[in-house]
């Protein structure tokens, strides 16, 4: 599984328009934003549609490249393979939150502001919508071809890059909703997490039964 | 090495792949022919688990090709028709992808092939020819120790000279007695040379699966003119071709060449592209 | 050694390597003790399969002509000469053992006999 993790990695790594997109991302949705301090959840969008967006893409290079039964051919059961892409997107995930937090404090350093909002209760309410977000995303991906695929994942950007319109008392309100802020919001992990394996599980099962 | 029992598969548009069985023993090519169409591509992806089979016992390295589907995998080299990487890679990286999957990588094996195949590594993988992808499919294939090789039409698509080298690459690698291969191929004239079994599969039919010994000893080409045949000699034929300036037929049993006795005939040796084209006339 | 095979001919292809190489033997075209090729490089130079060659070189060993040695090779059997001398000698003697008794049979007498054998050994 390790070596389909780091397959992933390499493919959205390698190549000049991968390293332009990962360089260009935040400074993109700065500039989408308005530098905005309504942008108060800026960190949320950044890190939710970045981890987002790498983990389709390795599905969507698969797709384009064929390379699914070439994978399928290696020493890999169809269930490494989709636990591997769903350690690989929790990986992302975290790798995006530390993308953002050294972009995002640079740009703090450079022109002396400090309008993002960045604490642990925001990781944690991060990583809890997208381990629900994700435990969607993913079985869809398997299940449906890549077209409509594709189409959920425009509605899924469309939706995230409108949270840097919402308002921030509604954020605020989200995040601290009961279940998802007790206990410094470990119930709401707990949730995400057993949403997340049950979405692997079915996943698997989808995967397995897929005829080419 | 690689034990097929009473494989089977139904698709839903019809399709099926009835209950074969063949076998093939370390140190030995089996080729594995039938017209497009026939299942071959089928059963080489059910015999690697990419699809599913309904019934029936698939053996590799005396190992249960499900339960142990890793460490098979890990000694198997395969490799397919099409190109199946990624285009935007360069050769060096591809490899550096697949090297980590497999345990018993052996880089220098890796280069000395992609020097003798004369491929530059560096290059974009959408920058080869076909030819160039079959030879770095075979490189990857080739790299691991792997026991066994698995190709899927890898000459189809790929001009005679490039054939040849690679069945000359093939030539080399049987020379360890500890390997086998197994390859589909509908590009007959490749088989004749290299083969030491063939499987012959139609319509999702096992037809035969022997020896090209075998095979050649067993049927044989008879021409003759066209007033020469009478209803008891066409049942001999599997399958005949009649013309106004002669017949041409396969026979199945050398033994009833007798039947023919001194009559003017000629006798031949088929080839296996006869062979296929007269059977599927029965059929 | 020089081995032709002739896809045009029904001769098995076993056959013809049998039988060109035993001609080499006896010929002495290849010396006794040489090394032949192995079963699977000649498959690759003859572009045939490693099945026939393998039935080619069981032959030739059952009759004395080759032997192989674990994990050396197959070589040119020595003595082989010998063996054949011995194996002729045997068959000319069930032979003569056979006109031997068909004479007896018919009543032909050795004087007979013997001006029979010296018309034919001479040649006629």
């Amino acid at each position: 599984m390790l070596a389909l993790i780091k397959k992933d990695f390499r493919l959205v790594t390698t190549g000049k328009y991968n390293l332009v997109f990962i360089l260009s991302y935040v400074p993109f949705l700065l500039m989408v934003s308005g530098f905005d301090s309504r942008a108060k959840f800026m960190y949320l969008v950044i890190v939710m549609t970045f981890a987002y967006m790498i983990t389709y893409t390795t599905f969507s290079y698969d797709y384009s490249n064929k390379t699914e039964i070439y994978i399928e051919s290696l020493p890999v059961t169809k269930k490494d393979i989709v636990r591997g892409k769903y350690l690989f997107s929790i990986l992302i995930f975290f790798i995006s939150v530390f993308y953002a937090s050294i972009y995002m404090g640079i740009i703090n350093l450079i022109l002396k502001i400090d309008f993002i909002v960045f604490n642990l209760s925001v990781v944690i309410g991060t990583f809890i919508i997208y381990l629900l977000l994700m435990g969607v995303a993913l079985p869809i991906y398997y299940k449906l071809p890549p077209k409509i695929g594709n189409f959920f994942s425009i509605f899924v950007y469309v939706f995230l890059l409108n949270m840097l319109t919402f308002n921030v008392n509604d954020l605020d309100n989200v995040f601290k909703m009961g279940v998802l802020s007790n206990y410094g919001g470990i119930i709401g992990v707990v949730i995400g997490i057993v949403v997340f394996i049950f979405s692997s599980y079915l996943s698997v099962h989808i995967y397995r039964n897929k005829t080419r | 090495m690689l034990e097929i029992k009473e494989l089977s598969k139904k698709f839903k548009e019809g399709f099926s792949i009835n209950s074969i069985s063949f076998n093939l023993e370390q140190g030995y090519i089996m080729g594995f022919i039938g017209p497009n169409g026939a299942g071959k591509t089928t059963v080489i992806k059910l015999i690697m688990n990419l699809l599913k089979k309904d019934s029936g016992e698939i053996k590799i390295f005396d190992l249960d090709h499900i339960e142990h589907e890793r460490e098979i995998k890990n000694r198997i080299g395969f490799v397919y028709d099409e190109s199946h990487f990624y285009e935007d890679f360069t050769m060096r990286q591809m490899k550096s992808m697949i090297q980590p999957f497999y345990t018993k990588w052996d880089n220098t094996t890796f280069e000395k092939y992609m020097n003798e195949f004369q491929l530059n590594p560096d290059l974009k993988i959408k920058k080869l020819s076909k030819g160039m992808k079959m030879k770095f499919s075979l490189a990857l294939a080739l790299s691991h120790n792997a026991e066994l090789i698995i190709m899927d039409e890898p000459t189809s698509g790929l001009d005679p000279v490039f054939r040849r080298e690679i069945l000359d690459i093939l030539y080399n690698i049987i020379q360890d007695e500890k390997v086998g291969i197994f390859f589909s191929t509908h590009i007959t004239t490749d088989l004749e040379q290299i083969a030491d079994y063939v499987t012959y599969i139609n319509d999702g039919n096992i037809i035969f699966s022997l020896s090209m010994d075998e095979i050649m000893e067993k049927y044989r080409i008879i021409k003759g003119g066209p007033d020469l045949l009478d209803e008891n000699l066409r049942k001999l034929f599997l399958g005949i071709r009649e013309t106004k300036v002669g017949f041409e037929g396969l026979l199945e049993d050398i033994e009833n060449l007798r039947l023919f006795g001194k009559e003017d005939v000629l006798i031949e040796k088929p080839s296996l592209e006869d062979i296929m084209y007269y059977t599927k006339k029965v059929n | 050694m020089k081995i032709l095979i002739s896809n045009g001919s029904t001769d098995p292809i076993y056959t013809q390597i049998y039988t060109q190489i035993k001609a080499s033997i006896i010929k002495g075209e290849v010396e006794q003790g040489e090394a032949l090729p192995s079963i699977r490089s000649l498959a690759k130079d003859l572009h045939i399969s490693v099945i026939t060659t393998k039935r080619a070189y069981d032959e030739l060993e059952k009759e004395g002509y080759i032997e192989t040695i674990q994990g050396k090779g197959t070589y040119v059997a020595i003595q082989n000469l010998d063996l054949l001398k011995e194996q002729k000698l045997r068959v000319i003697e069930e032979l003569l053992v056979k006109v031997v008794n068909e004479s007896n049979s018919m009543g032909l007498r050795y004087n007979e006999l013997i001006e029979m054998l010296d018309i034919l050994y001479r040649g006629e």
